[in-house]
């Protein structure tokens, strides 16, 4: 069981060995969690319905952060440009042009991965506490631009009323279109960290010197994995869009990069559905406190804190220790009764 | 065998290669020429200019003068990920692995490399691949160990794999930088019979620094002889042995 706390990486077939199973447990989990959520605007009322739909934007804006910040090793505070540029990038097409929405849903992750390249040549030129530096510098200076432009961005009013087609509209095609993207898009990302560039990136993050021994260019490797982060941040963006209708520059500035570390931090960064749980949980409290105390910031702070101190780990590994706990003794009873 | 050897083309050629750092210079005008095949040990006491030379030859100090042409290709000062496409590969003299990988994914990530797979998003079950760093795991007896995380190997165990890393590179030529390095007793065997066995049924060509004796003279068809920076003799095991200079500079003149 001890295996379970080394992260998903070990927990799938196609890693680590290939000769662990993928934990039946596990995919059940995942199987029902699908299915719980494919069913929320039927058995949940509207509002918390788009409460739902925010959790899975955060989630995905999460673990694409995550897959920088874990797998890549990279520590970023620039994620909020690729997911503000997703978002802006719908806003500006319906605002300026005559370029249809589901164009503009599929520009707008690849706008973000060409800003993804561009900043990440120029940032990858240093490392740890620099490059996260220069991300922070970067997402300033893009939240400036977003401000700067006025005539073309409508400066911190944002671009609001974006118009969605028809059968974004309701509530249950809205959610399920986020839900249908997330869904893929997380499995995208699971996917490519199961894969030989995955297997690479972790290698680079763990042995730079070794990897490069090997033939490896450090920074090249590192660079796709930026570039490959901000097309999901970017996606993310693209369904904060059909979510909220309005993209605004404080979905660019520094602290809306920290949010997904910090959601992902919560859930724990070990393990795949960390940064899924962490959105989650966050969003929730964002929202639950929010709407009964005006200084729901100071006790979403204190929660978290109490939470990160209790389970260092993340609230996943929590979990998993705990139903161990609670396994145990049912486990034992159960070797007893087959003898 | 050295009769052998003086036949065949050179795999390795250096010339003239120096690096200063200031005003010292660690490695002086040194030129070695390795046959294909060839083991040959580099020895020297401390601070002679071994480490300094691999370091020159897998990339990562950029000489100051000299050539240093792998197969015919000139490598010098290129990056080490360049001149491990060449065809050098490196096992360093302390332990160099993916601590948090497994250890048949330790070389599966040699041979993706070797492969050119690294930005693959598809293949990540290749059978052939897979197949083979089984095999590379079974030449260095750590095939029961291939689901263990490589963090969990005993020291001497890390160091086989750190070899089975750099032979997943299907190197042209292999460089092993004190591969017995803080053994005991025990491991240094171990090593020394897996370096025999991997050397002597693959034909590779090595370039060995070390600083056991046992480990030159059991595995070495040329000996290098280096000191303060400079080749101070070069020949086989027995010349080297019986050099009085080398005597007098190295093994002690107590005889």
């Amino acid at each position: 069981m001890g295996h379970i706390e080394s992260g998903a990486r070990d927990r799938n077939p196609s890693s680590a060995g290939g000769s662990k199973p993928l934990n039946r447990t596990t995919s059940i989990a995942w199987l029902l969690l699908l299915i719980a959520l494919v069913g929320v605007p039927f058995w949940l009322p509207p509002f918390d319905t788009l409460l739902v739909e925010g959790m899975i934007v955060a989630a995905l804006f999460a673990l694409a952060t995550s897959f920088l910040v874990h797998y890549a090793g990279l520590i970023t505070f620039g994620q909020a440009i690729f997911y503000g540029a997703g978002a802006y990038t719908i806003g500006l097409c319906t605002e300026h042009t005559h370029v249809p929405f589901a164009l503009s849903f599929i520009i707008g992750p690849l706008v973000a991965a060409l800003l993804a390249l561009i900043v990440g040549i120029l940032s990858l030129r240093a490392r740890t506490f620099y490059f996260a530096l220069l991300t922070l510098g970067f997402s300033q200076l893009f939240y400036s631009m977003t401000l700067i432009f006025y005539g073309f961005t409508n400066g911190d009013t944002g671009i609001f009323g974006i118009p969605l087609p028809p059968i974004l509209t309701s509530y249950t095609g809205g959610y399920e279109f986020v839900l249908a993207i997330g869904a893929l898009a997380a499995l995208g990302l699971w996917w490519i960290v199961h894969t030989p560039f995955g297997l690479a990136m972790m290698a680079v993050r763990d042995n730079r010197k070794r990897a490069q021994s090997l033939g490896m260019n450090p920074f090249t490797q590192m660079l796709v994995a930026f570039v490959i982060s901000g097309f999901f941040c970017g996606l993310a963006g693209d369904l904060f869009i059909v979510y909220q209708q309005h993209a605004y520059p404080e979905m660019l500035n520094w602290q809306s990069s920290g949010t997904p570390i910090l959601m992902s931090v919560l859930g724990g960064l070990s393990s795949f559905a960390g940064p899924i749980v962490g959105a989650g949980l966050y969003t929730l409290l964002d929202v639950g406190i929010g709407s009964v105390s005006t200084y729901w910031q100071l006790f979403v702070a204190l929660i978290i804190l109490a939470i990160i101190m209790v389970y260092p780990g993340g609230i996943v590994r929590g979990i998993i220790a705990l139903a161990v706990r609670f396994a145990r003794p049912r486990k034992s009873s159960a070797r007893e009764d087959s003898r | 065998m050295s009769t052998l050897l003086e036949t065949t083309r050179p795999m390795l050629e250096v010339s003239g290669l120096t690096k200063t750092f200031g005003g010292y210079t660690a490695v002086h005008d040194v030129a070695i020429t390795t046959a294909v095949g060839e083991v040959r040990a580099i020895i020297g006491p401390n601070g002679a200019g071994k480490t300094t030379l691999f370091n020159l030859l897998s990339g990562y100090l950029k000489p100051t003068h000299g050539a240093i042409v792998l197969d015919g290709v000139n490598i010098a000062g290129k990056a080490p990920h360049r001149i491990a496409r060449a065809g050098v590969s490196r096992a360093f003299q302390t332990t160099n692995i993916f601590p948090t990988f497994t250890v048949l994914d330790n070389v599966l990530i040699s041979l993706f490399a070797r492969h050119r797979l690294q930005f693959h998003l598809w293949g990540r079950r290749s059978r052939q691949l897979r197949d083979k760093a089984e095999n590379i795991l079974e030449m260095v007896h750590l095939q029961d160990d291939r689901t263990k995380l490589a963090s969990m190997l005993a020291h001497g165990n890390q160091r086989a794999l750190e070899v089975a890393i750099a032979l997943g590179c299907e190197p042209k030529a292999l460089l092993l930088d004190e591969p017995t390095a803080g053994m005991s007793p025990y491991e240094t065997h171990d090593m020394i019979a897996l370096l025999e066995r991997i050397v002597h049924d693959h034909g590779l060509t090595v370039l060995l620094s070390e600083h056991d004796m046992d480990v030159v003279f059991g595995l070495a068809d040329q000996v290098t002889v280096m000191e303060a920076g400079r080749v101070l003799a070069q020949g086989p095991p027995e010349e080297i042995k019986h050099n009085p200079e080398v005597r007098r500079a190295y093994l002690g003149e107590d005889e």
